[in-house]
């Protein structure tokens, strides 16, 4: 009797305390999550709900049809935009890799005392306004920028480079450096973490630079290498600025979004483009994400 | 037994010349290998920074085309620049929004932080994940999605819509931020405190708050500059109104105007200060 009172007590006592701990989380997190159920959740099914019927002015028809898909997947110019939006989000990717790892692992390894400030100037770039700096290049790249006028001045070249500007080249430079900041700052703090010693008692024990490199420094930055290339493919794949402002008007799946929710208005279409791009940024984000910390990353 | 030593002879030179050839290599790879970390770490540095210092430059340039020659400095764009009343409208309602969403996005993302570090309940994993997706989601797709969402809702699109836009994914920031400073400190120093007889709000107000300030105002004002440059989200949802980052932008799509490269140097230093302030408050 005494033993079931306890337990009735006991039980009594768990579910309280379930109940304490609830009633905290809803007030700790629970604002929060609210505002992402209500403004995140919300939009992001309603624009997969949209992309799966028909519009007529503005006015929703809630037939379900797939014909927007087929027009992502068939449409000449959504299939090139997809392609073409690929192939130079992968290339960025890549580049982004070359340029910011000697980079993020010089200011790592050797930064010395001088470690914060060259940090600082990287977050400068990293947080000030893009559309500023995009407009920065198109003074430098135009057929009149500063490179052009500079290297025909110094006799590098005849006659000014036209590829520079408006075109798939410029689309790439604007967005390596655009995202390359998101690629240094993941890598400088796992480079940043390994031990000194680790590498010390590599070279004491005989190991070549290429060695220490290879067993030693590469794998402890993994997570780092995976975090900035989840950030730059990612971005680089939704891009809007870049294209629209230094691509000229080449195939590119954000340019492609953008028109039809302006003067395109096929809204159904748009959510489609893009439903197709969230999923291909979502499949990226669980293929990657276990290799990496996405909390420890800044 | 002569030709024997002739070709001996022969033989330590051509042996000598390619030892010298080899060290003359080894000193070029050794110096290679010691100089081009630096050097490609200059280039670097030079090719982040190369649009804004020519932004700055030509902000004081007499031409209205933004090209070489220089035709000598001026300052006409930064008077022209105060004196558009359009800028500082956009600017005015950037400032608006800007303290609001920093405002609200501290608050939720320092709470959300709590409860993501200090919190133990199921389904922690789906919260998490809650929480990060508006940080990795392309602008875009977000924009465009609250497009959707407010127009099927009813919503008339103005500043209001443009900040709870920005709060969805401004306060994830601010929650790492917070977060990262959270898993810090010793959660004992909040048992003490409940020990010695405090109640859970004292302990949050003089134990709990105290040691979370930096990452609370280093989040504050990542907050604010995410939310001054946004572009995206206000493009799709502030309908008539205008922001700083879409005055520019509208401005650039009417080709090349000096006013801008002024009104990008004082975004510039903006910027900078609040980075530099951000920075030194962390350390």
């Amino acid at each position: 009797m005494v033993d079931a009172l306890n337990n009735i007590g006991g039980r009594i006592r768990t579910l309280t305390n379930r109940l304490r701990i609830s009633n905290s989380f809803l007030l700790t997190g629970g604002p929060l999550l609210l505002l992402e159920l209500l403004f995140f959740l919300g939009p992001v099914a309603i624009m997969f709900y949209i992309s799966g019927i028909q519009m007529e002015n503005l006015a929703l028809i809630h037939d379900f049809t797939l014909i927007n898909y087929i027009e992502v997947f068939n449409g000449v110019a959504n299939r090139s935009a997809f392609n073409n939006t690929l192939i130079l989000a992968v290339l960025t990717t890549v580049t982004a890799v070359v340029v910011a790892y000697p980079f993020a692992y010089y200011i790592a390894r050797f930064g010395g005392r001088f470690k914060n400030q060259l940090l600082i100037l990287v977050m400068i770039p990293f947080w000030t306004n893009y559309i500023v700096r995009v407009y920065g290049w198109q003074i430098i790249l135009g057929q009149e920028g500063i490179f052009n006028q500079l290297f025909l001045w110094f006799g590098v070249i005849n006659e000014p480079i036209s590829w520079l500007l408006n075109t798939n080249f410029s689309i790439w430079l604007g967005l390596t450096y655009l995202w390359l900041p998101f690629m240094v700052l993941p890598l400088y703090s796992s480079l940043e973490k390994i031990d000194e010693s680790l590498i010390e008692a590599a070279y004491d024990l005989g190991a070549t630079r290429r060695a220490v490199f290879r067993r030693i420094v590469f794998p402890l930055s993994i997570p780092g290498l995976v975090g900035g290339i989840i950030f730059v493919f990612i971005f680089s794949m939704g891009a809007y600025i870049v294209p629209a402002m230094i691509g000229g008007g080449q195939a590119f799946v954000g340019t492609r979004i953008a028109q039809e929710f302006g003067i395109g208005s096929n809204w159904p279409l748009g959510a489609a483009l893009g439903s197709v791009l969230m999923l291909a940024v979502a499949s990226t984000l669980w293929a990657l994400m276990g290799y990496t910390n996405v909390e420890e990353m800044f | 037994m002569s030709l024997d030593n002739k070709t001996s002879i022969d033989q330590t030179n051509t042996n000598q010349t390619m030892s010298i050839i080899k060290r003359y290599l080894n000193v070029l790879g050794d110096t290679a290998e010691q100089y081009w970390l630096p050097v490609w770490t200059f280039l670097v540095f030079a090719f982040l920074y190369a649009p804004i210092f020519i932004l700055i430059l030509f902000s004081f340039e007499k031409g209205t085309f933004s090209v070489l020659p220089w035709n000598g400095f001026t300052l006409n764009w930064y008077q022209e620049m105060v004196t558009d009343r359009r800028l500082i409208q956009a600017t005015f309602n950037s400032l608006q929004i800007g303290v609001v969403v920093t405002a609200g996005a501290t608050v939720l993302g320092t709470l959300g932080a709590i409860a993501l570090v200090r919190g133990s309940f199921r389904r922690k994993g789906l919260f998490r994940a809650i929480i990060i997706a508006p940080m990795t989601i392309p602008g875009l797709i977000l924009g465009i999605a609250l497009l959707i969402w407010f127009n099927v809702l009813g919503f008339s699109r103005s500043l209001l819509t443009v900040m709870i836009g920005q709060l969805v994914f401004v306060t994830p920031f601010v929650l790492i931020t917070v977060s990262a400073r959270l898993r810090g400190f010793d959660p004992e120093l909040e048992e003490a405190a409940r020990d010695l007889g405090a109640t859970k709000w004292q302990t949050y107000r003089r134990v709990t708050l105290p040691l979370l300030m930096p990452g609370i105002i280093s989040g504050a004002l990542f907050a604010f500059t995410l939310s001054f440059d946004d572009f995206l989200i206000a493009f799709f949802t502030s309908g008539v109104e205008n922001t700083l980052p879409i005055f520019i932008w509208s401005k650039i799509q009417h080709g090349t105007d000096p006013v801008v490269n002024a009104i990008s140097t004082m975004v510039l230093l903006f910027s900078i200060s609040i980075v530099v302030i951000a920075e030194l408050i962390r350390r």
